[in-house]
């Protein structure tokens, strides 16, 4: 197995899945932003580029359509695929994933010899993983009060849509943050990956990178090989 | 003893001038059947004791018939003008006509409705001779040629407004005096020779409530809807057009000496731009609520006002009109939300741990790229 010198990082479910987040999240954030700053330049550009105020909410309101649809995919695979069952398992946040993100960092300052031996997902990929679930849950739920609101007004007071018109802007501003700052820079900027990890399409991983970024998951397939 | 046989002479012999002998030298002069047909040259001419008479002559004296009208041209601007010696001041015939004059029921004549906007405008479409003069307002004419009740009256509306009706006829009186229907306490009424709904509305409002009891910065008809170019609200360039409607109202409501001298509420406008409904109108959704779709438009009250439409018992009734589902539940919140603890708490709260979450989340994103960046160099 050693001999091998990629291995299977996503299947072609996962993806399509990411292939469907990237296009809808991206839509979305543009189509978003757009709104946000509606009265700046960016903001006027960005609906101009977007065909118009009509046309950006129909855009933004196709893109949630198609985030919603990636969810149920995701949801779907997870619990009935093999394969999705054992790769959720493994993403699952754990006391160690904390751990090593500060002994990641204890390693980088130089306050500690030994670099933390991170899993097959360690703590860059849960942290994306999770805060992208808890942001679509909270997109989902304030955008749906806004998007049915003639079905809400019956229901929820003014000042519910008003927090779940914050909500939704807020966490606009930080999907948009955690994506540039977290995620586009550990898999395209930081050095060593640029100009990108091409994993994401080939879904492949190189043994120089498993033993780099994911040292506990490269001993495990060495330990594995004998019993199989 | 002469006198008394030449004094009935001569009054004989000025009785005895016909319109004939005047023709003989006036050859041009027509005087129309329609207004003064029946009157002699000598009616209007006074001063004339023989012939050749002198070549000056006092003006004619039209007050001898019309001294209703003239009693009022002398209490006006343009008879205080010529008492003051100001020789551009107009007289009878510069707004009439002379010889040729007709009654103002013939559309040709100048001071028929359809053509007083264009006799008033022979000086007053003049900057220049505003400015000689004094008037504050330089070209009425042209603002008003650009206005619903030019357009109307062009169309054949003769009931339009024209200049005549809103400034009065022969006894023209300027903004400053207390009888002038412009005065600023007159303008309602004035505005309602015509708009009698709107103005019956409107004196019920908060703005004519409190502009008797003295606060004359109350807004009435022309502080939002214009004096001269005033437009339809349904023209896009009118100052009650609904995208319009906002920078209206907040020339009074986003006025810092204004808000603070009646206690106003303040950040009207900036509230409402940051809404949902600011947003779309602004981005020309016009069905969106602007100011008036809530606090109406002639007939507004504070919302303390248990008829205000913006009263809580009323909400349910505003909001419904483009929300028919709005709730008992809805209307609680408020509408002019501002991230304060006291006005709006859920969404302060929002905003307060937002920002110290994605402040400390950027400050460790930073962070890590900082060593991760420095680690990688170091190793190459």
């Amino acid at each position: 197995m050693t001999e091998k010198k990629e291995f299977l990082r996503l299947d072609l479910h996962q993806r399509i899945q990411h292939i469907l987040f990237l296009v809808s999240v991206t839509l979305l954030v543009l189509t978003g932003i757009g709104m946000r700053f509606s009265g700046s330049f960016l903001g006027k550009t960005l609906i101009f580029l977007e065909g118009g105020f009509k046309a950006r909410g129909d855009i933004h309101r196709f893109s949630a359509i198609l985030l919603i649809v990636t969810v149920f995919y995701h949801l779907l695979y997870i619990l009935f695929s093999e394969r999705g069952h054992k790769e959720f398992l493994q993403i699952v946040l754990k006391w160690k994933d904390i751990r090593d993100y500060w002994y990641s960092l204890f390693y980088d300052l130089g306050f500690r010899r030994e670099k933390p031996k991170l899993d097959w997902y360690c703590y860059r990929e849960k942290f994306q993983y999770w805060a992208f679930a808890l942001f679509t849950i909270l997109m989902g739920f304030s955008g749906a009060i806004l998007w049915f609101h003639r079905f809400f007004f019956s229901i929820l007071p003014k000042w519910a849509f008003d927090m779940a018109l914050e909500v939704h802007g807020w966490t606009g501003t930080l999907v948009l943050i955690f994506l540039v700052l977290w995620h586009l820079y550990i898999v395209h900027l930081s050095p060593g990956k640029f100009p990108m990890s091409k994993s994401w399409i080939t879904g492949r991983i190189t043994l120089k990178e498993l033993k780099e970024d994911h040292e506990k998951a490269f001993e495990d397939l060495l330990d594995e090989e004998p019993h199989r | 003893m002469f006198g008394f046989i030449i004094l009935p002479l001569f009054l004989i012999n000025i009785a005895l001038f016909s319109n004939q002998h005047c023709l003989e030298c006036h050859k041009k002069v027509v005087i129309l059947p329609e207004a003064h047909g029946k009157i002699k040259c000598t009616g209007c001419h006074g001063g004339i004791e023989r012939l050749p008479h002198p070549k000056k002559l006092p003006d004619a004296g039209c007050g001898q018939c019309h001294a209703e009208e003239q009693a009022s041209y002398e209490k006006g601007a343009h008879g205080y003008s010529l008492r003051q010696g100001n020789k551009a001041a107009p007289r009878c015939q510069d707004c009439h006509g002379e010889h040729e004059i007709l009654p103002v029921e013939y559309s040709s004549s100048p001071v028929n409705r359809r053509n007083i906007p264009e006799t008033c405008g022979k000086c007053h479409k003049e900057p220049l001779f505003a400015e000689k003069h004094g008037i504050p307002i330089r070209n009425p004419y042209e603002l008003y040629s650009k206005s619903q009740h030019f357009k109307a009256l062009k169309q054949g509306n003769m009931d339009a407004a024209v200049c005549t009706d809103c400034h009065g006829v022969h006894g023209i009186l300027n903004s400053s005096q207390p009888d002038a229907p412009i005065f600023r306490r007159n303008i309602p009424e004035t505005c309602s020779r015509c708009h009698k709904d709107e103005f019956e509305a409107f004196t019920r409002s908060i703005h004519w409530k409190a502009f008797i009891k003295g606060n004359t910065d109350a807004a009435l008809c022309t502080d939002c809807h214009g004096e001269h170019a005033i437009l339809s609200p349904s023209d896009t360039g009118s100052s009650v057009f609904p995208t319009e409607i906002p920078s209206t109202c907040i020339s009074c409501h986003g006025d810092v000496r204004l808000t603070s001298r009646y206690g106003l509420p303040a950040r009207r406008l900036e509230t409402y731009r940051a809404s949902y409904h600011g947003i779309v109108l602004k981005e020309g959704e016009l069905t969106a609520a602007h100011c008036a779709s809530c606090h109406g438009s002639h007939l507004i009250l504070p919302s303390s006002d248990t008829l205000a439409s913006t009263n809580p018992q009323n909400l349910i009734e505003t909001c419904g009109k483009c929300h028919p589902g709005a709730s008992a539940n809805f209307v609680r919140g408020r509408i002019h939300v501002e991230p304060k603890k006291s006005v709006s708490p859920g969404v302060f709260y929002v905003r307060i741990f937002y920002t110290i979450f994605i402040g400390s989340l950027l400050f460790f994103f930073i962070l890590h790229i900082i060593f991760d960046v420095r680690k990688r160099f170091r190793k190459v």
